[in-house]
């Protein structure tokens, strides 16, 4: 690792962040509600997609548990009881199993 | 949908200002103390990535580079990928590769906070760097104060995250924890999930997204970090019935 390269890839994941948040025209209705309509599929997908490890299959069934103890409180719609609820399964899984 | 603005039910965007729907405000977020509550958890789950990131960082660097990765980078996802590569003893081509990859999914989040996030390109741009999962979430669903949700959580979010960083560098260790971070990122999601749906056919999307991602990410791992966009913007594409 170098500062060289840490350079580039600050300036990477920099780029990436401005260039919609900045250099974004504005765009048309359509797309802002199909846009719009986007954040909870990406964040469920996101969810799905930390419990897959490419090539082996699932994650521990301790990080399985975790996350069924968040879904069971995500119609409270709060993130700090999903992430106590999530945690809190997370070390009972551990007891029990 | 309801478009009450300010000025009550009667005062309707035009059609070709189409404004984001606003939150109902789900707890944890209403006012800046509410803001706080919600963002502490958080803060404390990125400082835990940042010291384990720091403390893994530890055999392949020096501090003041692992310190100045967090710093300038500021990305948990794109760092820990890339001291798996630097473990494996993959070429700068493979890290730059990933980090194209793995930042793809900021355009999206950036497009879709576009119209949230008021001000000029210079003060867009600011705001820009704090532009993170979390801060997203946070922001997307405070509504229409997502300018001040995406400064304020993002400073508390990049300070937690290179002090993390920083004690792991140092030698700082929470082993009894440390299984625990690989549950942080998809309880996260969840809850950001959470606060983020609006409505049925909100969750129903959800639902299919992640059905979608665990199904293509399991069948095609070579596009295992772009699966989440795809399997997301697929879903949110047709238009509910009476929209």
């Amino acid at each position: 690792m170098s500062w060289e390269l840490i350079a580039v890839l600050a300036a990477i994941t920099y780029g990436s962040r401005i260039a919609a948040l900045v250099l974004l025209p504005s765009m048309p209705r359509d797309i802002r509600r199909v846009l719009d309509r986007m954040p909870p599929a990406l964040f469920a997908g996101l969810a799905a997609h930390s419990l897959v490890i490419p090539g082996v299959g699932l994650v521990e069934t301790p990080v399985l548990a975790a996350t069924a103890g968040a879904i069971v409180v995500s119609p409270l719609r709060s993130l700090p009881i999903c992430l106590l609820a999530g945690i809190a399964a997370y070390f009972v899984w551990g007891m029990i199993a | 949908m309801t478009n009450n603005g300010p000025n009550g039910p009667a005062c309707h965007p035009r059609p070709d200002e189409y404004e984001p729907t606003p939150s109902s405000a789900p707890l944890g977020l209403r006012g800046q103390g509410g803001l706080l509550v919600a963002a502490a958890p958080l803060a404390g789950a990125i400082g835990v990535f940042g010291l384990i990131f720091g403390a893994a960082a530890d055999v392949q660097m020096d501090i003041v580079l692992a310190v100045g990765m967090s710093a300038f980078i500021f990305s948990g996802t794109l760092q820990f990928a890339i001291l798996g590569l630097l473990a494996s003893s993959a070429g700068v081509a493979a890290i730059v590769l990933t980090a194209l990859a793995l930042n793809t999914r900021h355009l999206v989040l950036g497009a879709v906070l576009r119209p949230r996030v008021e001000g000029s390109p210079m003060r867009r741009a600011f705001l820009a760097w704090f532009l993170l999962d979390e801060s997203f979430g946070l922001a997307v669903a405070s509504g229409r104060r997502a300018t001040f949700v995406l400064f304020a959580s993002g400073i508390v979010f990049f300070t937690a995250w290179v002090l993390g960083t920083l004690l792991g560098a140092l030698g700082a260790r929470l082993v009894e924890v440390e299984g625990l971070a690989a549950a942080l990122f998809p309880v996260l999601f969840v809850g950001l999930t959470a606060i983020t749906v609006r409505r049925r056919d909100g969750v129903i999307r959800a639902l299919a997204a992640a059905a979608l991602v665990l199904v293509a990410g399991s069948a095609v791992p070579e596009l295992h970090a772009f699966v989440p966009i795809i399997a997301s913007l697929a879903v949110a594409l047709p238009e509910r019935r009476g929209a």
